[in-house]
């Protein structure tokens, strides 16, 4: 087997209590690489057609990159891929931290979760032996609480990935948490939920061989040094975290107020990176072998909230939990990010959709009666409130855990104008009216409403320097469809996505080359075309399951409401000329199909 | 004597140094197999724990099969002398010897002076000093 690689997979069947280890094939790694890619190739093979996203056919897939648990900088991501039950299409979900790592040690390149247990259950891997234990005296256990006590059980040095109580009542909204890291978005921890299973534990005590040893090693010298010097990579992030562009997205009107009402906002001076990292921060902490360190360990100390305690704020966060509610307190952002690890719960999907709800209540589609309290823009007290309605799935929780797409459905009238989501996924941090391309790549992410198939933002106004007009939809199609394919790349080789801020495809090939010694793997034109492959095989399973044209857009909001203040006063996105572009470009005709001959190129069948 | 000062407090858990220590060693990536490690305690603590070259080595005077030379330096185990009984892993104050099987002992031998652990350590909490 090619080094970074351990060749196998592990299956887990659930329902029968068994399990089977098989080798995976080296054309299969040539063409899938890793961790997205090869999860597109075994759920598109293995899935029937149009099944429940939470019954017993589905599968939760997942996997390494041979990058995954090497000294290659930031190499700590692990993919799991699954048919969400939010969007009803493709779900690929990756998380830091140490759990990927730490499977790959145990001797597995990909796990594959498939049935239902038939009582609560937690699968235990330790190297080559499997075990299947009952779970019962974890039900409705928190996150950090199932964690503590599964490690007390079996051992600190066991890395645990679990579900809290959203999981366990199969939200929409609950992800997959592993120790302060998140398998956040498009609900895998209803799927998980679905399945039974309330947590993996893991510990691997074996090794990843290295195929060119010097040239690996050679390789991560350049890597680091890239990373140091890089601006972001090696200044902001480290000391910011990834809140270090909240100020430059507020000045650039991208930072989205009020659900994406676009209004002026005056919290970013509370909530910005200064404030966070001078007040808030109180330790660095990093993923697995990562000199970027971008985690931070944040505790109120005053107010409120005082003594509340999360690995974060994320931007992300700091967004949903701030400006889409209209809050400025970054004590209320702390506790609602800490609530969200707490409960098992995606932090952007859950901020957007209660600042869905704010904006549905004051415009009377919901009452106090329906919601139990006042929800108005700016009341800190609801939103905490209404995220432990969703955590615990009661009472109007209920209803705006399921997502804003299910929601607005349930809410009925015009609620669904103001759902901010594409595919049914809850739109993150950036509004497109001040970026276009940000636009196009919400329309046309495999999973949905995500910044993170594409991140157009970046050229078109963080690194820009004047070479791109963020008002315009000249380049974006290939801007969008270029940052697709290695962003596929990323997602399958087990890096994180921040590294690549730094790392180029010379590094990024001269790592893989290093370590696999694949020769393929040392051309970038091979790994840009087998994302390509990657990103089309996610449209096929997405075209499987009813997906088309129709579903490529953005909430009317962005595309009918003008931009009421900031850079992009006046402007909608302009999506159409885009979409054609892309279609084209992509090789797909016009309503959003790859034509047989992208498939053929590509050596794809549907 | 030169030495691998530890700050733990910036220490931010990442576990390069027992990747990079594994690498040179065994040619492989185990972290298992490390003579470093770090000891987390989620979300508050990382403890690096690393040989600190102690003058009066516990880890000598456990060893009864005279197999250990130390004393301001790494300890030096004789291959042929130890006999796997491991009272040095129980001995040391820093936690900073691990059994390995059947295999000798594993702790730090400054990768011959290059002290890769400390090269690879971005926040700093490996630095080389002479502290005492």
């Amino acid at each position: 087997m090619a080094g970074g690689y351990t060749g196998k997979l592990l299956r887990i069947d659930l329902g029968k209590r068994s399990h089977s280890v098989e080798n995976i094939p080296e054309e299969i790694i040539k063409k899938y690489i890793g961790g997205k890619g090869i999860s597109a190739y075994l759920l598109y093979k293995e899935l029937p057609a149009k099944c429940d996203p939470l019954g017993p056919e589905n599968i939760l897939v997942f996997a390494n990159g041979p990058l995954t648990g090497t000294l290659a900088p930031a190499s700590s991501r692990v993919t799991v891929s699954t048919k969400s039950p939010l969007t009803g299409g493709w779900l690929d979900s990756n998380c830091g931290g140490f759990w990927g790592p730490e499977l790959k040690y145990a001797g597995y390149d990909v796990l594959v979760i498939a049935g239902c247990a038939e009582k609560p259950t937690v699968v235990v891997i330790e190297d080559e032996t499997i075990r299947f234990e009952s779970a019962a005296e974890l039900g409705g256990y928190d996150c950090p609480k199932t964690e503590k006590t599964l490690k007390e059980k079996y051992g600190a040095d066991h890395r645990v990935a679990c579900i809290g109580p959203a999981g366990e009542n199969r939200l929409p909204l609950a992800g997959i948490i592993a120790e302060g890291r998140a398998f956040g978005r498009g609900g895998s921890g209803a799927v998980m939920g679905s399945k039974n299973l309330k947590a993996i534990v893991v510990r691997g005590r074996g090794s990843v061989e290295i195929a060119r040893y010097e040239a690996f090693l050679t390789a991560n010298n350049e890597a680091m040094n890239e990373l140091t010097i890089n601006p972001d990579t090696g200044g902001s992030r480290p000391k910011y975290g990834t809140n270090n562009i909240l100020s430059a997205m507020d000045v650039l009107g991208i930072h989205p107020v009020h659900n994406f009402q676009g209004i002026p906002w005056s919290g970013a001076e509370k909530l910005n990176e200064e404030v966070l990292a001078d007040q808030y921060f109180k330790k660095n902490k990093a993923c697995f072998a990562c000199p970027i360190r971008c985690s931070k360990v944040s505790r109120v100390d005053s107010g409120k909230y005082k003594g509340s305690v999360v690995e974060g704020p994320e931007y992300e966060n700091v967004w949903s939990f701030g400006a889409q509610c209209g809050n400025a307190d970054p004590g209320a952002v702390i506790e609602a990010e800490r609530l969200c690890d707490f409960y098992g719960l995606d932090s952007i999907s859950v901020g957007n959709a209660v600042g869905f709800a704010m904006e549905c209540y004051e415009r009377g589609l919901i009452t106090e009666n329906q919601v139990g309290f006042a929800l108005k823009f700016t009341d800190d007290d609801a939103m905490i409130k209404l995220v432990h309605l969703m955590g615990t799935n009661e009472g109007f929780g209920q209803v705006i855990g399921r997502g804003v797409k299910q929601a607005a459905a349930i809410i009925g009238k015009n609620a669904a104008d103001f759902a901010m989501h594409v595919k049914g996924m809850e739109l993150p941090a950036y509004d497109p009216r001040s970026a276009f391309g940000m636009g196009l790549a919400y329309a046309t992410s495999d999973r949905g409403g995500c910044h993170l198939r594409a991140f157009p933002v970046g050229a078109e106004v963080l690194q820009n320097r004047g070479r791109m007009d963020p008002f315009s939809t000249e380049y974006k199609a290939d801007l969008v469809k270029s940052q697709q394919e290695w962003f596929a790349i990323v997602d399958s080789i087990g890096l994180c996505l921040f590294a690549t801020f730094a790392l180029t495809p010379r590094q990024v090939t001269l790592l893989l080359a290093g370590l696999t010694g694949i020769e393929e793997f040392a051309s970038a034109d091979y790994l840009i075309t087998a994302g390509e492959r990657i990103y089309n095989l996610t449209r096929l399973f997405n075209i499987r399951e009813g997906f088309g044209k129709k579903d490529d857009t953005l909430p009317s909001r962005l595309l009918n409401e003008p931009m009421p203040s900031g850079p992009a006063k006046g402007l909608t996105v302009d999506l159409e000329p885009m979409l054609k572009e892309y279609y084209y470009i992509r090789g797909w005709d016009e309503e959003g199909v790859p034509k047989k001959e992208t498939l053929d190129r590509l050596g794809l069948k549907q | 004597m030169r030495r691998i000062i530890v700050r733990k407090e910036n220490c931010s858990g990442c576990r390069s140094c027992q990747v990079i220590c594994s690498m040179h060693h065994e040619k492989h990536v185990a972290p298992s197999e490390a003579r470093i490690r770090v000891k987390s305690d989620y979300p508050w603590k990382e403890e690096p724990a690393v040989c600190q070259q102690c003058k009066n080595p516990a880890c000598q005077r456990a060893c009864a099969a005279g197999a250990i030379t130390a004393g301001g330096t790494v300890p030096v185990i004789d291959n042929e002398k130890c006999t796997r009984c491991f009272e040095c892993v129980k001995a040391c104050p820093f936690a900073a010897i691990w059994e390995n099987g059947a295999k000798m002992p594993l702790v730090c031998d400054t990768c011959s002076g290059q002290y890769l652990c400390v090269r690879w350590c971005q926040p700093k909490a490996l630095t080389l000093g002479e502290e005492d």
